[in-house]
């Protein structure tokens, strides 16, 4: 029932319905800024852009969409297609970690938890900066978001052989650079990225 | 680290972040014309250089335009308060007037000047500014949006800077509020507070 309304929905997003098109941007924009935010972590204002490039190809590629997966699943394998283009377009970024301190309420142990947090996913994140971009994705969307080998390959439009390949290659490069780094290396090893 | 930190947690785009996207979308489908099955990646890519075409011109003649309007005299090019208007200043600095608030931009600098019911409020989309706001009496406070942070004044010279979600606001003399997810923090003369 929900595939037939997804199809009914993007037919009318195709034929240039704005409502429609809006109805679609409103139920699949958190779905679409998840997935980018989860592969290329917290880069400020180019999330934004690419949550825009994003829809332009979701916008674009809606006449081909046939209801063998969920509208949903579909519109993050578009954004999963932005985030790997974006990747490459980059150049290796500077680590700022020392630039970005996180404000903590000494009295509120969430909040330094919440710090500690963010603080370790901007050295994993940094790490992921520097991986191959394949990897990172598959990492980034088994290990960190938790998806299964079997999505990351629907999404990643692999096999599962290479998405396992590509995790576990991720995994062992970023083992190799936490080796200094002791939150980095605790943290992996929480996630599940730390034992290869 | 003993204790559990959890998956990196996802910075959710404020609504204002979200307004900017959808507003940012609807104007590239806009202009983009007919959405096809065909066009795909190569069309976007090809439409971002078209678009730099037109924008670096327009960007460029801007700048000329508002540092024409700067060096005719005292008084800064006006924006009148009631009505939206972009202000994009190029590789030098630029001068504006927004009611009786006086705003000089630093180079390469955007503001959008809006309002907020009756609330003039400037969205500071990148760069950084200095604002002189004649005291307002009886009238809503002045605000300046960038990003997740929201800087309102009833009367004062303050500087705001913005890089992507991260903003600081310093206050040359009066007194501002300064809302960031949640938390209010006061400035007075002299005081600087950077955003996490």
């Amino acid at each position: 029932m929900a595939r037939v309304a997804d199809l009914e929905l993007a037919h009318r997003a195709a034929e240039g319905d704005r409502g429609a098109q809006r109805e679609l941007f409103a139920a699949q924009k958190q779905a679409v800024h998840h997935t980018l935010f989860r592969i290329l972590g917290s880069c400020r204002g180019e999330l934004e852009d690419l949550v825009q490039d994003a829809f332009l190809e979701i916008f674009r590629a809606l006449p081909s969409f046939r209801g063998d997966s969920t509208l949903s699943r579909w519109c993050q394998t578009i954004a999963t297609r932005i985030a790997y283009l974006a990747i490459a377009r980059r150049k290796p970024a500077a680590i700022d970690l020392e630039l970005v301190e996180d404000v903590i309420a000494h009295d509120d142990p969430d909040a330094h938890r919440l710090a500690l947090a963010r603080d370790a996913a901007r050295r994993l994140y940094a790490a992921l900066d520097r991986i191959d971009a394949k990897q990172r994705i598959a990492f980034a969307l088994a290990v960190i978001d938790g998806l299964s080998i079997a999505e990351v390959a629907h999404l990643t439009a692999s096999t599962t052989v290479a998405v396992k390949t590509r995790v576990w290659r991720a995994r062992r490069e970023l083992v190799r650079r936490a080796k200094k780094d002791p939150l980095l290396a605790s943290y992996l090893e929480e996630l599940g990225g730390g034992k290869s | 680290m003993t204790e559990k930190l959890g998956r990196p947690p996802i910075e959710k785009l404020s609504d204002v972040a979200w307004a900017r996207v959808e507003r940012g979308l609807w104007a590239r489908m806009d202009g983009a014309g007919t959405v096809t099955a065909a066009s795909g990646s190569r069309e976007l890519a090809r439409e971002r250089r078209d678009w730099k075409w037109i924008a670096i011109p327009l960007a460029a003649a801007a700048a000329c335009a508002l540092v024409m309007f700067a060096a005719r005299g005292p008084q800064a090019p006006s924006v009148g308060e009631q009505e939206p208007a972009r202000v994009v200043s190029g590789a030098s600095p630029s001068a504006v007037s927004f009611g009786d608030a006086h705003v000089t931009l630093d180079a390469n600098t955007a503001i959008e000047m809006d309002h907020d019911g009756d609330k003039p409020v400037a969205l500071l989309e990148r760069g950084a500014a200095w604002f002189s706001v004649a005291p307002r009496g009886d009238r809503p406070p002045f605000q300046v949006r960038a990003g997740d942070t929201l800087v309102t004044v009833v009367g004062t010279r303050f500087r705001v800077a913005r890089d992507g979600e991260h903003a600081d606001v310093t206050v040359d003399h009066g007194a501002v509020e300064v809302r960031f997810r949640g938390r209010v923090i006061h400035l007075v003369d002299g005081q600087t507070w950077s955003s996490p």
